[in-house]
């Protein structure tokens, strides 16, 4: 979880230019200074980049916060592993 | 029938609130089945065509879901609907020329969303009941919301207690009121003013022309945000949360802020289902080809050609106008300068500022959203501009109030609380206070069904 949680900090530091921004598990991609949906889907389809996954509409869709993408790394692995 | 009229208000509400609280008494079914009943009746009001073609798309997707439920390419059958959909709104929108039948674009849209959803998993529902009270509750069928699927449909399946609660009826009633006071205090007196300054677009010059596009945005807003509010508080009454569709766009710091609150709803809808999809596939064909992430042609692929296809359904969800189009052109243009802007980390302009840029941009594609035609459109910005020239101040008292009334509204738009805050401070009034708020409410109540005699239709309607 720790792992796949600074994957996502470093994936969202790079989108927004900030090599400082500090995220956690609860915080919520809207409240993120400078955030817009373009940077979710760029964040995304880096995750899918580097884990070798495919998310789906459904999945995009329910995303409000950090944790929940870490979730679904770890959602999708499991189902790709079995 | 709009909302703001005296045989809705009269009638059809009183029907339709005591009707649910007399079938509250038996049990929730009851309450679903006679909301889907004042549904479709809302709809035979409006015509009997539209009667037809809201239940035959029902019932059509009903159908076609419960064949996607046991197939083994659900995604075929989803793709067959939503090419029947498209025709059906293309053809009624566009090529028959006259009035679509009510609710098509918004039902329609909120199908496809259910359809895409289930292609990739999303439970089927069970009952017919259950799924065409979702599809065609008829609040949401003048001007949305257009539900989510996934946040939407579950309060319509699962098992309803049954009586109407005096708390939602309370907390409902009070959107509802406020919803009618924007519509028929703040943006009908607006409606001659535009209709008048747009009819004369040739001979308009610099302040007058300024005056009509302000106060055509103001009616705008307050008529749709309005409406918004009446719809929340129709579903509020009998106990369903409808989405926001609007969270104070004109406050917005930049075109990508303003469309992430205005008719928030549908913005949604075409970023899930059309803007994501289009942009993940085009980041994810470059990405297995080793393609950088950076560059023009990045910016080009995967910023620009989904922003204008997105831009471009957004102008033909209003109609088949030139203007329309050109609308959808300018917000491309202005999104795609404010993607590039933050790409190279252009420096943030202070609040007042980019609220005001925003605005600006906002406003003038609003004008052109409003003209019939180009040429009227161009007329009205080149009097913005001053190229028919500058005029010069009115001494007629009726002007300074109309430009103080005007003052007063952005007042509101910038100052005031938004209408879920409001009802929730009258919610957890107590007391003393409690009975202010409602006094206050029925006063409104009073005011806003003494305005509305005589009123038009929700701008809205149309598209």
């Amino acid at each position: 979880m720790v792992d796949v949680l600074a994957d996502v900090t470093g994936i969202l530091r790079d989108l927004l230019h900030d090599q400082n921004l500090q995220v956690t598990l609860q915080t919520r991609f809207g409240d993120i200074a400078g955030w817009d949906s373009m940077d979710l889907i760029t964040a995304v389809v880096e995750v899918e980049c580097l884990y070798d996954l495919q998310f789906d509409l459904q999945d995009i869709d329910r995303l409000v916060t950090v944790g929940d993408l870490v979730d679904l790394v770890f959602f999708k692995r499991t189902l790709t592993a079995a | 029938m709009p909302f703001s009229t005296l045989p809705f208000l009269a009638g059809f509400l009183p029907l339709f609130i005591t009707g649910a609280a007399l079938c509250g008494r038996f049990s929730g079914q009851a309450v679903k089945l006679w909301l889907l009943a004042a549904s479709m009746l809302f709809c035979w009001i409006a015509s009997p065509w539209s009667l037809a073609v809201a239940a035959g798309s029902i019932a059509g997707h009903f159908l076609l879901l419960r064949g996607m439920a046991g197939s083994p390419c659900p995604g075929r059958w989803a793709a067959c609907g939503i090419v029947a959909d498209v025709m059906l709104l293309a053809g009624c929108k566009f090529l028959t020329g006259g009035t679509p039948p009510l609710g098509l674009s918004f039902f329609t849209f909120t199908q496809i969303g259910y359809l895409l959803f289930c292609a990739q998993g999303f439970e089927i529902p069970r009952r017919f009941t259950d799924y065409a009270l979702f599809a065609g509750f008829f609040p949401c069928l003048l001007a949305g919301p257009v539900l989510n699927t996934r946040e939407g449909l579950p309060q319509f399946t699962t098992d309803w207690a049954g009586p109407l609660q005096p708390d939602n009826l309370w907390r409902g009633s009070a959107f509802f009121v406020l919803g009618l006071l924007k519509k028929v205090l703040l943006a009908d007196p607006l409606a001659p003013v535009v209709a008048s300054a747009f009819a004369q677009a040739d001979s308009l010059t610099l302040l007058p022309a300024w005056h009509a596009a302000a106060a055509y945005s103001l009616q705008l807003y307050f008529d749709f945000s309005g409406y918004t509010d009446m719809a929340i508080g129709l579903g509020c009454m009998v106990g369903l949360t409808l989405p926001d569709n609007f969270d104070q766009p004109y406050r917005a710091r930049s075109v990508i802020d303003y469309w992430q609150r205005w008719h928030i709803s549908l913005t949604r809808f075409l970023m899930t289902h059309l803007h994501a999809p289009l942009t993940m596939r085009i980041m994810r064909w470059r990405r297995s080809r080793g393609r950088c992430t950076g560059g023009l042609s990045a910016f080009t692929l995967t910023m620009a050609l989904p922003v204008a296809v997105t831009m471009l359904a957004v102008a033909l969800w209003h109609g088949d106008r030139w203007t329309y189009i050109v609308f959808g052109l300018l917000h491309t243009g202005f999104l795609l300068i404010n993607h590039a802007w933050r790409q190279a980390r252009g420096p943030a302009l202070p609040a007042t500022q980019s609220i005001a840029l925003t605005y600006l941009c906002v406003l003038f594609a609003s004008v052109v959203f409003r003209a019939e035609t180009l040429p009227q459109a161009g007329m009205i910005l080149d009097a913005m501009l001053g190229r028919q020239g500058v005029g010069h101040l009115s001494s007629d008292p009726r002007a300074w109030a109309d430009a103080a009334w005007i003052a007063a509204l952005y007042g509101i738009v910038h100052l005031a609380p938004a209408t879920r805050q409001i009802v929730a401070w009258a919610a957890q009034a107590g007391g003393a206070q409690a009975r202010g708020w409602g006094i206050t409410l029925g006063c409104a109540a009073t005011l806003g069904i003494l305005a509305c005699c005589g009123t038009g239709e929700f701008l809205y309607f149309r598209f």
